[in-house]
């Protein structure tokens, strides 16, 4: 398992990278970031995971995929991880962050969250130099225990959640963001099995 | 008929193939490019839309498409990706682009290949709603920071205002004390010199000096009391005060300025007004400054002062006086602008009037401090009427005790008679009369009197002195000459006092005198000397015949820095008999004090090295217990309680006068054993029998010369006497009005400080009243029934206690035979009171 990790790891850090480099030329600001924590979660154990970790309001971007490998993607922003953003980007374009309404902040998370996410799932695909497929990203926010309430398919139940913690430091502060790659049981071996091909 | 869905979207649809060209432009794309989807379908975006590859909306676009990942373009950050028009004219007119949300996915188009299918949304509306809040919150924080300079100067500004006042007040003490003081060189040394021989040149030119410097001191005051206001430095004492004495004071201070014209003052005062508490000295002001003004403008008639309560709440009342003249009126257009300082009626009133003009304007100021507003009524050639409202608190006491009238008669009187050519006067007492449930019959004139008294019986009659055709003496004369006159009770009344007025009053044959204006006490003291069979002839011999406490030469300590103020000071005393040692500031003054005893010092308040205040705290501290009087030229609203608060004992304002410093000395040094005899025992007496009063002090200080005697005319009068006395023994009468005897009692034990307090009751009650009972309860020593034989047994139970107080000086032997002395007096005393009485 930690050969799995590790390579996930690096690869995530690429990925992240990416993100952060596109990020920071929007707002025009240093972004810094850490090497992520890669963990591995059994998806019925997700709930209480969500729960235990999250029990708060969080701003969510869900995006699905399929193709090389398949399965979703959830980016969680917690309350002071979105509020930070939005702060950043508000002085950033408009030289103070109390101007942004709501219905716009919703749009700008969504286009954080879909940076970072293509970012990590695009360089899983590169790794593995597969060619996926992917669905428009959503926005919603929801109780961490209650995630996943919609999304609890039948299919997903033998499911792997890879649990990819990351970190970005921006104007001397720090933001956590969660990303949760749920792959289904297929592609997790195929995943696996690529990994392992890679040695 | 094929559909395309994407036709009924209420959003933008565009399909850009690998190369980036346009593939599928839905309706809405139409409407808001302004280009059909036949113009642009198969073309570039950039080929069509000049610049657009430069924004990093489209950068990001290019982006994602070669990584094959999703687009999502926020408004927040790109504006738009494609510049298309507003969805409505409203929204066009305020920006020149639709602001877009965008969001991409990759997609396999049968037709067209992979490519990216993009969703347009506008977002514009919500792009302008935060634009409009991003303007406001702009606005509010530019507001925000204005405020809070504003508020940053109001500071300033407060800080430097008070810093101004306090400027103000220092200046305005400096000022009332630098003034003060060489004016009281001035008035003091022209009084002193004016008590000399002096030729009728050297007394006019002195009095010329004399009132040109009072005048100026007036003058002087006006303008410091008008700073003071102004400034908002005057702030009004609260203490128990009786409305209607403070008004008859005034009124007998400002007589004498009536001269010669015919003028009479009067007074009209509300029966049942209650006991109250305001200031006394800003309220005299008032009327002072009211009533001097009508006596200028009166050439003849009266001049009424009248009180009425109108409003009467459990804590407050509301009083409305006026003071009304038959003088020479205000024109109607100058009724307002007299109340504007340095204003008169004309240029010329001050010439002819004098003044300064600041009179009714501290009038106004005052009177609005006590929660009222002075307005002015006038008839030009008839007279002027000033009223005002004041609100005053209720007291639970009053300022003084007053006398006990019915009480103390001997008899009754029902009946009277007054004869008096002014209505208002007869008006005025009549109601007053009528109230001590006395039926009164009133005259007009002297013809209408005498024939009204010899129709019916008067007991007393009362006769104003000054009336045309027939005047008061030629009415005594007749009623004297009658068949019923030779013993009738005749009061005289007269508006105008001097000296030779008085002297005919006293030695044409009236049995009293009372001028006006009078109040209800007065009345009733002069009832009281009617009917108790001494009259003011008779006291006086009575007074004269009665051993009285020789004060002598007292030692006193003078503690002033000022050379003049010494000098004057110094010569003021002498003249009175006294001798004073000088201290030159209050640290001399201290060092002298504690080391050599005086009867009483005078301590000015400002001096070098150590103030007054400070020296009269170390005196105390030292137990120096003698009287200290402050003498300054500070006549600030608190300066009072100041001095008090330091542990003076009263206080005197420069300039000082030479009656001021007399009644000082009467107040806390008459009866007073001088310094060089022993001292040690102090006696209060408490009774509101003026009479019974007088006699025991002579008594008892006939037998008891080391005693320092205080008087105190009811239970109230001696709690307020024990803040600066502490007596061994309280010779006490139980039934006082006011507060009696028992409640006087009640409270002094429930003050450890009077624990070793003895005391003796003297009553006319009978034995066997509960309240004897109650006095014993309330450890009294002795009670004495003032049906025996008084003088006798006061002096035995005095001896009986002095026997049994600590370091008590047993006086027995030297008692006995000063007693027989006094028995001896008191009867050659009571015998010449018989042959005066009819």
């Amino acid at each position: 398992m930690k050969f799995y990790q590790d390579a996930i790891t690096e690869s995530m850090s690429i990925g992240i990278g990416k993100a952060a480099a596109v990020l920071s030329s929007l707002v025009d600001r240093e972004i810094e970031f850490a090497i992520p924590e890669v963990s591995f979660v059994n998806f019925n154990n997700l709930r209480t995971f969500l729960s235990e970790n999250y029990n708060q309001w969080n701003c969510c971007v869900f995006m699905q995929f399929d193709g090389g490998f398949e399965g979703d993607s959830l980016l969680i922003f917690d309350k002071n991880s979105a509020k930070h953003w939005i702060q950043i980007i508000g002085t950033a374009q408009f030289g103070t962050p109390d101007v942004i309404m709501p219905e716009m902040e919703t749009d700008l998370l969504l286009e954080v969250g879909n940076i970072i996410v293509n970012g990590c799932i695009g360089s899983i695909a590169n790794l593995l130099q597969t060619e996926n497929h992917y669905y428009l990203p959503q926005f919603f926010t929801r109780y961490g225990s209650e995630i996943y309430d919609d999304m609890l398919e039948a299919d997903k139940r033998e499911s792997v959640g890879i649990v990819i913690e990351t970190k970005f430091t921006l104007e001397n502060e720090d933001v956590e963001t969660e990303l949760i790659v749920t792959l289904k049981e297929k592609s997790t071996l195929e995943m696996m099995d690529g990994l392992m091909n890679l040695v | 008929m094929q559909i395309d869905i994407s036709d009924y979207i209420n959003q933008g649809v565009v399909f850009l193939d690998d190369a980036l060209r346009v593939r599928m432009w839905n309706r809405w794309m139409e409407t808001h490019s302004g280009l059909k989807s036949d113009q642009i379908v198969g073309k570039r975006l950039e080929d069509c839309y000049e610049g657009i590859a430069d924004r990093s909306a489209y950068r990001q676009l290019c982006l994602a498409m070669e990584n094959r990942t999703t687009i999502v373009l926020s408004p927040s950050l790109h504006r738009y990706l494609i510049p298309l028009k507003p969805g409505s004219t409203r929204l066009a007119n305020e920006l020149e682009f639709m602001q877009q949300m965008v969001r991409g996915c990759m997609v396999s188009d049968p037709n067209n290949g992979d490519g990216m299918l993009l969703f347009i949304t506008d977002t514009t509306e919500n792009y302008l709603k935060n634009k409009l809040i991003r303007e406001n919150v702009k606005e509010i924080t530019e507001r925000r920071a204005e405020l809070e300079m504003a508020r940053n100067l109001l500071e300033e500004k407060a800080k430097a205002l008070e810093q101004s006042n306090r400027y103000k007040s220092e200046f305005l003490a400096n000022m009332s004390h630098e003034i003060r003081t060489p004016m009281n060189g001035i008035i003091g040394f022209t009084d002193l010199l004016l008590d000399d021989e002096l030729t009728a040149e050297q007394r006019e030119f002195l009095e010329s000096i004399r009132l040109s410097a009072s005048n100026l001191l007036m003058i002087l005051n006006d303008i410091l009391d008008l700073s003071k206001v102004e400034a908002g430095m005057l702030s009004l004492e609260s203490i128990p005060i009786e409305v209607e004495q403070q008004i008859l004071n005034v009124n007998e201070l400002l007589r004498s300025q009536i001269d010669q014209k015919p003028v009479e003052l009067l007074c009209r005062f509300q029966a049942d007004i209650p006991p109250l508490r305001g200031d006394p000295t800003r309220l005299r002001q008032i009327f002072t400054n009211l009533i001097g003004n009508a006596i200028k403008f009166t050439l003849k008639g009266e001049i009424v002062s009248s009180v009425t309560m109108v409003n009467d709440t459990t804590t407050h009342v509301i009083l409305e006086c006026s003071v009304s003249d038959t003088g020479i009126g205000i024109p109607h257009d100058k009724l307002n602008t007299i109340f504007d300082a340095f204003t008169q009626v004309d240029g010329s009133t001050t010439r002819e009037f004098g003044g300064t003009g600041l009179g009714l304007k501290i009038c106004r100021k005052l009177v609005n401090m006590m929660g009222g507003d002075v307005v002015a009524t006038s008839v030009p050639g008839h007279g002027t009427t000033f009223t005002f409202q004041i609100q005053l608190e209720k007291s639970a006491v009053t300022e003084s005790g007053d006398v006990d009238y019915a009480r103390s008669l001997s008899t009754v009187p029902r009946r009277c008679l007054i004869i008096d050519d002014s209505t208002t006067c007869l008006e005025i007492a009549a109601d007053m009369l009528r109230e001590l449930d006395i039926d009164v019959d009133v005259a007009n004139d002297g013809t209408t009197g005498l024939r009204l008294f010899g129709e019916t019986h008067y007991d007393f009659v009362l006769v104003d002195i000054k009336m045309p055709e027939i005047d008061g003496f030629e009415v005594l004369k007749r009623i004297r000459q009658s068949d019923t006159g030779s013993k009738a009770k005749l009061v005289a009344i007269s508006g105008y006092q001097n000296q030779s007025i008085a002297h005919r009053i006293r030695v044409s044959g009236f049995d009293h005198c009372m001028y006006k204006p009078f109040g209800i006490a007065s009345l009733k003291k002069m009832i009281m000397r009617l009917y108790d069979g001494i009259d003011t002839a008779t006291e006086a011999a009575f007074v004269a015949a009665t051993p009285v406490a020789h004060v002598g030469d007292l030692k006193l300590l003078l503690a002033e820095d000022n050379a003049v103020n010494q000098k004057l000071l110094i010569k003021m005393l002498a003249k009175m008999g006294h001798t004073a040692e000088i201290a030159c500031n209050g640290k001399d003054a201290v060092n002298m004090a504690t080391s050599k005893s005086y009867d009483l010092v005078f301590m000015d308040v400002e001096m070098p090295v150590m103030g007054g205040l400070d020296a009269t705290k170390a005196l105390r501290e030292a137990g120096v217990t003698c009287p200290v009087i402050a003498l300054t030229a500070n006549a600030m609203s608190g300066d009072r309680k100041v001095c008090i608060d330091a542990g003076m004992t009263d206080y005197v304002t420069k300039p000082v006068s030479g009656n001021a410093i007399r009644d000082i000395l009467r107040k806390y040094c008459d009866g007073c054993v001088p310094a060089d005899l022993p001292r040690g025992k102090r006696l209060l007496l408490v009774d509101d029998n003026l009479q019974m009063v007088e006699m025991l002090k002579t008594g008892l200080y006939a037998v008891f010369p080391q005693f320092e005697v205080k008087i105190a005319s009811d239970g109230f009068a001696a709690c307020t006497l024990l803040g600066s006395f502490l007596p061994h023994l309280i010779i006490l009468d139980i039934q006082m009005p006011k507060m009696d005897g028992i409640e006087f009692l009640r409270t002094i034990r429930n003050n450890r400080r009077f624990d070793a307090v003895r005391t003796i009751a003297l009553t006319g009650l009978p034995e066997g009243d509960p309240r004897l009972d109650s006095a014993r309860e309330l450890a009294v020593d002795t009670i004495i029934f003032k049906s025996n034989a008084v003088m006798g047994e006061v002096t035995q139970g005095v001896n009986d206690i002095l026997k049994t107080l600590e370091n008590g000086t047993c006086i027995a032997a030297a008692g006995e035979s000063a007693n027989k002395r006094l028995t001896a007096g008191l009867a050659t005393t009571r015998s010449a009171r018989r042959s005066i009485m009819p």
